[in-house]
């Protein structure tokens, strides 16, 4: 029964850095093709759990399984090992990362920074590549930027091109960690467009962000954190508008008065 | 008043261009093993493996806090007699200098790894790229920018203290001109020449530093 395996599954993530506790045993589950928006202060861990499911974070607590393999471990009776090289990339390259600072590769051009995992981890032609790579460009709007180093591009179009970089890889999941707050806000909407077009398509999509309008229109869930846990979830709807926890009032207040 | 004399330079012509090809040969082999070491040193330095990271870290601080002029004469005179090691006055130059200049490169090849974007390592970490296709194609690239000017700097460096390998009488630069005056005694002349060639060597070799600065400076 492949459709009910949820595409991601933590259970009991637990990280510390150091003596700072900053998930504390987070329980989550997103389904195949859902799209669920992470909302909290900052500091409340939402990064943290995005880079632990990317597995940037490696030295977590607890069980991720994505599609329902276990990331990063392996179970040897009864007791989990972690595990490297071919078996971590196989589950890790479910999953699609973009980043509040775009993270770019300065050294290359659009379609560089695109076609380079496809060649070196994919193992494929560089022509093959580059026609890729130029698909992608064009569905993000930006193929006639092909050959632009990132420093040429403004900051929307540097981030859509980290989408289009992450989508060469061919992801089952895309985690977006607030990918527009580091954007003119009259960038904010190009980006938001491809996220849009994305969930449209059936993409499973954690995104983390401050972007409220994004997250009553788009998501299917709204899951709000505070102090390394998980407070509240629901529907956009339930959780934005009509929330059952003192905090989630309180952060959404606060919010509404930030922004308007 | 001095009275100057550049007649002598020209019969000594010869002199000054194969102490020129030595200084050269001495310093092309030492750049080329100064950077590869160190370049490795430099990497197990920044590593957070403590078995690599501290064996790099000494290696460091031995051949930086010691002078070149005592390791090329230990290297010399000690080495064969404390470990049956024996090199020639030519290549017991290079082996010194190479291992001085190793490790100011280690130390350059470390910070420029240093000062690339961590957001651009997570980046190739998670489209699946191992440490040393991240090392490959990401960091060292982009570090090469900001390694580049320390780096040629040593380049000229090295030319510089190839002047040192005279001490264990290898016929550089220096020590050809230095074997001449005793015969001309015209060391006014011989030296202030013998300045001008060590600055046409090492002219270009800052004056390209500029230009490939100014070169990536366009390119991104």
């Amino acid at each position: 029964m492949p459709s009910t395996v949820p595409a991601i599954h933590l259970k009991d993530v637990k990280k510390r850095f150091g003596s700072l506790d900053v998930l504390c045993g987070i329980n989550l589950e997103v389904e195949m093709g859902e799209v669920v928006c992470v909302l909290g202060p900052s500091g409340s861990g939402k990064s943290t759990l995005l880079r632990c499911i990317a597995y940037l974070e490696d030295d977590y607590e607890g069980r991720i399984y994505l599609e329902g393999d276990l990331l990063g471990r392996a179970e040897h009776n009864g007791q989990l090992k972690r595990v490297e090289g071919a078996a971590l990339r196989k589950v890790q390259l479910k999953v699609g990362m973009v980043f509040q600072q775009f993270n770019l590769w300065p050294h290359k051009t659009a379609l560089g920074n695109i076609i380079e995992a496809l060649i070196l981890v994919k193992k494929m032609a560089k022509n093959e590549a580059q026609e890729i790579g130029e698909e992608l460009l064009a569905k993000v709007g930006l193929s006639e930027k092909c050959k632009e180093y990132p420093s040429r591009l403004s900051g929307g179009q540097q981030q859509r091109v980290a989408i289009a970089r992450a989508l060469a890889m061919r992801p089952q999941i895309m985690l977006f960690d607030e990918v527009t707050s580091a954007l003119d806000p009259e960038l904010v909407d190009e980006v938001l467009h491809v996220m849009r077009q994305l969930a449209e398509e059936g993409m499973t999509m954690l995104v983390v962000t401050h972007e409220l309008g994004f997250a009553s229109r788009v998501a299917d869930r709204v899951v709000f954190m505070d102090q390394g846990v998980v407070v509240e979830e629901g529907s956009p709807e339930k959780i934005l508008k009509n929330p059952n926890k003192l905090r989630t009032r309180e952060f959404l207040s606060l919010m509404a008065h930030e922004k308007f | 008043m001095y009275d100057w004399n550049f007649d002598v330079i020209w019969d000594y012509r010869m002199v000054y261009l194969k102490g020129a090809v030595i200084t050269l040969e001495i310093s092309l082999l030492a750049v080329f093993f100064a950077v590869t070491l160190g370049l490795f040193v430099g990497i197990a330095r920044q590593s957070h493996r403590k078995l690599l990271s501290l064996p790099a870290s000494w290696y460091v601080e031995i051949f930086r806090d010691t002078p070149l002029l005592i390791q090329i004469v230990w290297i010399f005179y000690c080495l064969p007699i404390l470990m049956g090691i024996t090199l020639n006055a030519f290549w017991a130059a290079v082996v010194a200098l190479s291992l001085h200049m190793s490790a100011y490169m280690a130390e350059i090849f470390r910070a420029g790894i240093v000062s690339v974007d961590k957001g651009h390592i997570d980046a190739a970490k998670i489209l699946g790229l191992n440490y040393f296709q991240i090392m490959r194609r990401i960091i060292l690239p982009q570090a090469t920018r900001q390694m580049l000017p320390p780096l040629v700097n040593n380049f000229a460096d090295i030319l510089k203290l190839s002047a040192l390998a005279s001490v264990i009488g290898v016929y550089e630069l220096l020590h050809s001109i230095d074997n001449v005056i005793m015969n001309n005694f015209r060391p006014l002349e011989m030296y202030s020449v013998l300045a001008l060639v060590y600055f046409i060597l090492i002219f270009p070799v800052a004056f390209a530093a500029r230009r490939s600065e100014i070169y990536f400076a366009r390119r991104y």
